[in-house]
């Protein structure tokens, strides 16, 4: 190993080092196994790990749970089930319980995403890959660690196949088309976004180098026979999820992939997305300069790196042109996606005054780190569930009949989090619970089966035949008055710290059912478990 | 013979990345167990980073060129045929083990075929 190698090799330990340190490390509160999940702050987080510690249990996504499709036994699975796959097989081989194997395999794919595209850089020019490293600071500041922590997983790992597929263009492979078709088809079973935004890139790439003489016809031809194979390969490893892709999404949400809508300011303020001034002036102000330097540099050399990066800074813009929340989620991966830039602009300037060893960028890299770290970042620790919550949710598991129907009442963080729990889980409508407190013995409350409804129930009848209990039972979606005596079990918070006045309805409201016909049949410090002894009878007055 | 050596070489990085790896890991999960690190990072060299850098030695790339493809072509390789070695009825709980070795097995053939 010469001088050179030493120094980069350090510069990526103490850089990656650092990112695994700021980013799941702390999210992870720097413990890799928990008791329950704590890196989690948003219900799609939750969802993901719910599914994956399915997986681990039953041993295949075929179907997904009963327990959060109403009880239907035979409604098939629909996400994208790679990923799922990926973090039960490691949940057995690390010991790791399944939601801290998912979040772990997320955080470690992502760094892995960022070492990819430091690598492709490095293809373009070491010193820039150096002075690009620290924008991945920001991967692990709000509000680009989001993504992460609202669990994402899909996005992200999506994302990692995605920058591996840019860096593949970069590669001269005899059989080429083999390992992209094996990552096209990674795409189309972890994130489908991902595959259209590669065929983009793709076409974008060839393009460019088109229209700026770098590409030869044979060369051309090359290329278009090797993406023909590599999809065509992808297609039949995909060929299972791809029908249901079809008969899913495409049917039941065709619409929103296929009509454009732009965002509009409210949606836009609603979603926690970062926009590009998150960035910060000292870092954007770099970037915006990197794009203009790009534009030159790509006239001689239109390298992967420089293109994937300005395609996905379009990408990421495309909300303004109807492409909506999936141009965001492209934002979450910013950091990685515009870092050349950020390069480009700082070795511009160090250029004028080093031209010597790469020890001057790999310094400067890691202060350039280290100062971003301590401007912008802040740990992040969602840890939702309180231990509280969480051990009720396991005695509800543990003591309850399968199929029991389950009411919880107001709770903190439970419009998230009780998707966790294995059972067929309602909740109330905070908004019409002081209506109903006040209307007793009226026994109508507007309540809403936490269940994956939006594939409508998708079941399968033949390889290409797909039903859909939805429609078939004329079910209704989201919050619908309901006999709030029709439940087997109520859990029912006694404390809260954001809504203390819809705790204090819990109490009120738990003490009637035990009044009427119903027992506790547990408590601990904040919640009561209440059993309804004559589910369907009088319970209210 | 210079390709054995070479493996050798190679084998030698894989090693010390195990080393590197499983103290970065220490570091950031530092209230972990030793037992907890050892075994997370070992599963992550056994299901990506072995069987991935076995399929890639037939490549003509540098070293961790060929790594990161191969890493990369090992997850989609492991969640497809997870997927699917599910959907047959094959448990999961044994695919993290299996897998991996079908894995290495092929990149081995593959690389004395060439």
């Amino acid at each position: 190993m010469n001088r050179d190698q030493a120094v980069e090799t350090i510069f990526l330990i103490i850089i990656f080092g650092s990112l695994l340190y700021i980013g799941p490390g702390s999210v992870f509160q720097h413990q890799l196994s928990h008791d329950k999940p704590v890196q989690f702050g948003a219900t799609d987080g939750f969802l993901y790990a719910m599914l994956s510690n399915y997986v681990a249990e039953e041993g295949n996504f075929r179907y997904n749970p009963y327990y959060s499709v109403a009880g239907f036994n035979d409604s098939i699975a629909y996400h994208p089930p790679m990923l799922m796959h990926i973090a039960a097989g490691f949940s057995y081989i690390s010991g790791l319980n399944a939601y801290d194997s998912i979040s772990f395999i997320m955080g470690f794919f992502v760094l892995f995403a960022a070492f990819i595209m430091y690598w492709l850089i490095r293809g373009f020019n070491k010193k820039v890959a150096m002075l690009s490293s620290p924008v991945f600071v920001f991967l692990y500041v709000m509000k680009f660690i989001i993504g992460y922590v609202w669990g994402e997983a899909l996005l992200l790992m999506g994302s990692f196949f995605l920058v591996a597929l840019f860096f593949i263009m970069s590669q001269n492979l005899k059989y080429w088309w083999v390992p992209a078709g094996i990552l096209i088809a990674a795409t189309i079973n972890t994130h489908t976004s991902e595959t259209i935004w590669f065929y983009g890139f793709a076409a974008f790439f060839l393009g460019i180098k088109l229209i700026t003489k770098q590409l030869q016809k044979h060369e051309l031809k090359f290329w278009l026979k090797q993406l023909g194979f590599a999809t065509l390969l992808a297609v039949i490893l995909s060929f299972n999820y791809l029908i249901i892709f079809y008969n899913g999404y495409y049917k039941i949400t065709g619409e929103s992939y296929s009509s454009l809508r732009a965002m509009s300011p409210e949606e836009f303020g609603a979603i926690q997305v970062p926009p590009l001034y998150d960035f910060h002036w000292p870092v954007l102000l770099p970037i915006i300069a990197g794009v203009i330097l790009a534009l030159f540099y790509i006239k001689k050399n239109a390298n992967p790196a420089l293109i994937a990066s300005g395609f996905m800074f379009l990408i990421g813009m495309t909300n303004y042109i109807g492409l909506h929340y999936r141009a965001f989620q492209a934002r979450f991966l910013w950091p990685i996606y515009l870092a050349v830039f950020f390069g480009l602009t700082m070795y511009t300037i160090l250029r004028q005054v080093w031209k010597g060893s790469i020890l001057v960028p790999a310094i400067v890299g890691i202060v350039l780190a280290g100062i971003f770290a301590n401007a912008y970042y802040a740990p992040v620790h969602p840890d939702v569930i309180r231990d509280t919550q969480w051990q009720a949710f396991k005695w509800v598991e543990q003591n309850t009949p399968e199929r029991a129907k389950i009411l919880f009442l107001y709770g903190d963080g439970y419009s998230q989090s009780i998707r966790l729990v294995k059972r067929m889980v309602h909740q109330v409508d905070g908004n019409d619970y002081a209506r109903f407190l006040t209307s007793l013995p009226n026994r109508t409350l507007k309540i809403e089966p936490v269940m994956m409804e939006e594939m409508k129930y998708i079941h399968r009848k033949g390889l290409f035949d797909f039903g859909y209990y939805s429609y078939e039972y004329n079910m209704s979606p989201g919050f619908v008055p309901m006999d709030v005596c029709g439940f087997d079990y109520y859990v029912v918070d006694k404390a809260s710290a954001y809504a203390p006045q819809l705790a204090q309805a819990n109490v009120q409201l738990g003490n009637v059912l035990v009044n009427h016909n119903m027992t506790l049949a547990y408590q601990n410090d904040q919640v009561a478990i209440i059993k309804n002894t004559n589910v369907g009878g009088e319970c209210l007055g | 013979m210079a390709e054995l050596n070479e493996l050798k070489q190679e084998l030698k990085w894989l090693a010390i990345g195990y080393i590197i790896l499983s103290i970065a890991v220490y570091v950031a999960f530092r209230n972990s167990s030793i037992s907890e690190i050892l075994r997370t990072t070992a599963g992550i060299y056994w299901m990506f980073v072995l069987p991935g850098y076995a399929l890639s030695l037939c490549s003509k790339q540098g070293f961790v060129e060929r790594l990161i493809i191969g890493v990369s072509v090992q997850a989609g390789v492991f969640g497809l045929g997870s997927y699917y070695a599910g959907l047959l009825g094959w448990h999961v709980a044994t695919h993290a083990i299996a897998l991996p070795i079908i894995s290495i097995i092929a990149g081995i053939i593959l690389w004395r075929r060439k």
